[in-house]
């Protein structure tokens, strides 16, 4: 029923839901063909990365925040220096990208919010709050 | 699991048990987004609504319409409805809410223009909103519910901002 819901997946604050133990790192292990072997070498070389726990935390960083981008919306693109963009586009991320169509919903306004929004909306707007800042920054 | 779901106020609690999935689907009203954690799984710790909306300019009074774009509605995102469940308040779910209400508002307003962030707030909730820079528009009626509002220019240049402090560029 509730299949139509878009979800939001949360991590909370350290102690979580009544402090309910955290776990511990998990033992990740894969077989990768000879061909694919290779190329992880060329680039733990060229990323200056020494361990294979290592590179797998920077490639689900990276993961992480394409699959973070896509489910906003966004589309990832690279831009050479002559201006020319490329897209990345990969079906597993496709599958997640949202479509962000909102539905049109009227507000009741009166003359009096009309006016005191219009004095309010023309004034020079304030800066950001911390607050602000740091959801944006999703921190 | 919506049956669970407590905030406090019964308008709310009504609406994500009986009313967000019908105006989500067949009404097409708004796009429901529901807050959920494995630690969990059964319990929805909060969700919020979106919905384009406008804001009437042809009702303006000639003299407050001078600073505004001269289109005859002025585009706007709704967050009609927003609620945490009270089991899980003071842990951050409200904040992690608004980052992504907030996020989701930019980027629906690149693809439908928008200028504003509409909301329709309890009373009670006026003043955590404004911590976000959302502005009271002051009315004598609706008694209990507060119209805020907040410009999405605010909301981008806070993005930058974020994205300052998120990435320092090392010299020498």
């Amino acid at each position: 029923m509730y299949h139509n819901w878009i979800t939001i997946q949360l991590t909370l604050k350290p102690g979580g839901l009544g402090g309910l133990p955290m776990r511990a790192a998990k033992k990740f292990q894969a077989d990768i063909p000879s061909r694919d072997e290779q190329v992880l070498t060329c680039l733990m070389e060229e990323l200056e990365v020494r361990s294979n726990a290592d590179f797998l935390t920077k490639a689900i960083a990276l993961f992480r925040w394409a699959v973070d981008e896509r489910k906003r919306g966004c589309k990832i693109f690279t831009m050479s220096p002559q201006g020319q963009q490329r897209e990345l586009v990969m079906p597993e991320l496709e599958r997640i990208a949202p479509e962000l169509d909102l539905p049109f919903r009227s507000v009741g306004w009166n003359i009096d919010e009309l006016e005191n929004f219009a004095e309010l909306a023309t004034r020079e707007q304030p800066e950001p709050t911390e607050h602000l800042i740091r959801a944006m920054a999703r921190k | 699991m919506a049956d669970s779901f407590d905030c406090g106020e019964q308008q709310l609690n009504e609406f994500i048990r009986r009313y967000a999935v019908k105006h989500q689907g067949p009404h097409m009203f708004g796009v429901t987004y529901v807050a959920l954690s494995s630690e969990v799984p059964d319990r929805i710790l909060g969700y919020y609504t979106l919905a384009n909306s406008s804001i009437s300019r042809d009702k303006m009074p000639e003299e407050v319409l001078k600073g505004l774009p001269k289109y005859s509605d002025i585009p706007a995102i709704l967050i009609g409805r927003f609620a945490v469940d009270t089991a899980f308040s003071g842990r951050g779910v409200g904040h992690i809410l608004m980052s992504h209400a907030l996020n989701m508002c930019l980027e629906a307003s690149k693809l439908s223009a928008a200028r504003y962030v509409l909301n329709l707030s309890y009373a009670g909730a006026v003043a955590w909103y404004k911590k976000y820079g959302f502005q009271e528009i002051p009315s004598q009626e609706n008694p209990g519910h507060q119209k805020m509002f907040l410009d999405l220019a605010v909301v981008r240049r806070a993005q930058e901002m974020g994205m300052e402090t998120l990435f320092t560029v090392k010299t020498g």
